[in-house]
């Protein structure tokens, strides 16, 4: 048995004249077709928001962590900069000082060998 | 009647659709398409203080062990400043301030707090956070701290003409201005704030950027090659140079011959890029790269490989040398204008014989001379990562004579700058193969990704066979020559040559009679070479000869490198077990 096409009161009371052809006539999932527009709308406002919510905390979250970053270079900068100058003290003569010299005497052994690997430390 | 209704309905329906799908078009146009242009457009009108702040990718040294240290970076601190009209007490915000801050001038503070409609006036700027912090503590009215963030420099002068600074140039806004900083400007500058107060924009500014691309880099911090405490230590070496022999301008690389890297790259007189404003304008500028030079005898092994590679001599060749020659109508001579007889091809190198390299100029001809200078690159820029290269000055090869060859054989006649000199001389330490110079090696990029720098692959300047018998006279030549043999480190080969060139008269043509360029290269070890070292004086007072003063320069660095770097020996006398 063939399926009867519902339509709404509103559409039974066009006058499906010849003279408006496609334009006027009868859409039968014009309910259906409202239904799912309204359903992706309400869906995508949900989702706008949740993603505006979630956008506001991740700002305000990185603001934070930005701004403990800032602090965090600026002390490493300081730090930095009192290393790089402390390092240039060590020197040659700075060695001297505290006793280090060169070696009298050096003892040269080839890489891998035997009495090398004794002399291991 | 009815149907006519309809179909109007209908039409205005279908115009609405299409006026949405407009919208929604020109939606998608502004927000992703053009969202950074109009972002930065809102920002500027709304958000100033923030999209103002400075930031800006770290520029860093590589220590030996591969840890980084900030060679330029960002500091943050406060702006002190007096809102006069605020001012009730002028007394206690001098008090206060002056606690706070010891070198105030308390005149001048009374005066600019004495301006009673005055809206601002700066007391000082870049204090440290502890400082502003108890400013805004004490909460004297009119007495104000503004949060500033400004480029500090850690190592001061370390490195200050390859790190360059920031400054405003002719614009408004700060770019870099010398040296890497200006060299990675558009890599180092981040367009927009870290932190963006409008989150709508948020949203959509990194959809925009990562679908459609954008101009705009996100920022990166850039990675050098410079090694902190090699730097510091041929800075140090520059210092007892200049101060020993007075030296107008003094010079130094140390470059891995191998991959073309600086290590370290120094120069005097200099400047601290943290107090530019009482820096001598004339010496921001970095001659190692911005300045051209004749550089003498350290051309000598580059004519002598050519030579080699060429096949017109071979090491047991010799000639005979007459102490000078005539060549297109003028006099060459030896430095000493005396004969040697038949003398080997070391002795043209042992003995910086300026008549030795006319006899191989010769021997090659011109234009074979002309493509060996090419092939080591003298006649070009080396493409170093640095601003404002300069243009090597080498029209004398244009000439149809071989006179201009034949000086350019020993030095002279042609001005390249240090680096390219340099990068010629590393050839010789590496195979014949020449690399492209360069600091930067990586961008790191907020997020942790990175991205090595690119550089050119070596090319041939000439066969390995004639880079290793040049090096094997240089080896000679610090071992026996040198000094009399004085600078030889027994366990370690070193390929080295001294350079004294006399210095160009611009105003009466010709040469200053007292007046020279001292220049001395080296590497080791020399038959795998891991360090390159270069170093030129312009004009040191009080010895005419390059291994007067830089003999022991030299030995210094290559002691400091072979202990920092653990070098082993590569000759030394194995003990063997007994």
């Amino acid at each position: 048995m063939r399926k009867k096409n519902r339509i709404s009161y509103a559409q039974k009371q066009l006058p499906f004249s010849g003279t408006a052809r496609a334009l006027v006539s009868p859409f039968k999932y014009e309910y259906r077709a409202f239904a799912a527009l309204g359903s992706v709308l309400g869906i995508v406002a949900v989702a706008y928001g949740v993603c505006v919510g979630v956008s506001i905390a991740h700002v305000a979250a990185r603001a934070a962590l930005v701004e403990d970053t800032r602090a965090l270079s600026a002390a490493a900068a300081a730090l930095e900069h009192t290393y790089l100058a402390e390092t240039r003290g060590i020197t040659e003569s700075y060695a001297i000082s505290l006793g280090f010299g060169a070696p009298e005497r050096r003892v040269y052994l080839k890489e891998g060998s035997a009495l090398a690997s004794a002399h291991a430390r | 009647m009815r149907a006519k209704f309809i179909f109007r309905i209908r039409i205005i329906a279908i115009l609405l659709v299409l006026c949405t799908a407009g919208m929604l078009a020109k939606l998608y146009l502004v927000q992703i398409v053009h969202g950074g242009e109009y972002r930065e457009q809102a920002e500027n009108q709304h958000i100033t203080p923030s999209a103002h702040v400075l930031d800006r990718g770290t520029i860093y040294f590589s220590e030996r062990d591969g840890s980084l240290i900030s060679a330029a970076t960002l500091t943050n601190g406060y702006t002190v400043a007096l809102v006069p009209r605020a001012v009730k007490d002028s007394a206690l915000a001098l008090s206060v301030a002056s606690d706070l801050i010891p070198d105030i001038d308390r005149e001048t503070f009374l005066a600019k707090a004495a301006k009673a409609d005055d809206p601002y006036e700066e007391i000082g700027r870049q204090y440290s956070e502890d400082i502003g912090s108890a400013i805004l503590a004490a909460a004297v009215p009119g007495l104000e701290a503004y949060r500033e963030r400004w480029r500090s420099y850690p190592g001061d002068e370390l490195a200050a003409h390859e790190v360059g600074f920031l400054g405003f140039g002719n614009g408004t806004e700060l770019t870099g201005q010398y040296g890497l900083e200006r060299a990675y400007d558009a890599q180092l500058t981040k367009p927009t704030s870290g932190l963006k107060i409008n989150f709508f924009a948020d949203l959509f500014t990194n959809v925009g950027g990562s679908l459609f691309g954008s101009d705009d880099g996100p920022g990166a911090d850039l990675i050098t090659s410079i090694e902190p405490s090699v730097q510091a230590f041929i800075e140090d070496e520059l210092l007892l140079y200049q101060r020993e022999w007075n030296a107008k301008t003094v010079g130094a690389i140390v470059l891995d011959p191998k991959t073309g890297e600086v290590l370290a790259m120094a120069s005097r007189p200099t400047f601290n890029p943290n107090d530019i404003k009482n820096a001598r304008p004339d010496v921001l500028a970095n001659p190692m790269v911005e300045r051209v030079y004749e550089f003498g005898s350290i051309a000598k092994p580059l004519t002598m490989a050519a030579a080699l590679d060429a096949g017109v001599v071979v090491q047991s060749s010799t000639y005979t040398d007459t102490g000078s020659v005539q060549i297109d109508g003028k006099t060459i001579s030896n430095f000493d204008k005396r004969a040697r007889g038949v003398v080997p091809m070391q002795e043209i190198l042992s003995q910086s014989l300026n008549v030795g390299i006319a006899h191989l100029v010769q021997k090659m001809g011109a234009d074979t001379a002309k493509e060996y200078l090419s092939a080591f690159g003298l006649t070009e820029e080396t493409g170093v990562d640095l601003p404002g290269e300069a243009s090597p000055l080498v029209s004398n090869l244009e000439s149809p004579r071989t006179l201009e060859f034949v000086t350019a054989g020993f030095g002279q006649g042609i001005a390249v700058t240090p680096i390219a000199m340099a990068r010629a001389l590393a050839a010789l330490a590496n195979g014949g193969q020449l690399v492209a110079p360069h600091l930067g090696i990586e961008l790191k990029y907020p997020g942790g990704a990175t991205r090595s720098i690119g550089w050119a692959p070596p090319r041939a300047a000439v066969q390995p066979a004639a880079a290793e018998v040049t090096t094997r006279m240089l080896v000679e030549v610090v071992d026996t020559a040198l000094k009399n043999g004085k600078a030889k480190v027994p366990e370690m080969s070193i390929a080295a040559k001294t350079g004294t060139a006399q210095i160009a008269d611009p105003v009466h043509g010709g040469y200053y009679a007292d007046r020279y360029l001292h220049s001395f290269f080296g590497y080791f070890p020399a038959y795998d070479a891991r360090f390159l070292i270069f170093f030129f004086a312009v004009e040191p007072v009080g010895a005419q000869y390059a291994s007067d003063t830089w003999t022991l320069p030299f030995k210094r660095t290559v002691s400091f490198l072979t202990t920092y770097y653990q070098v082993p020996p590569d000759r030394a006398p194995i003990t063997t077990a007994p």
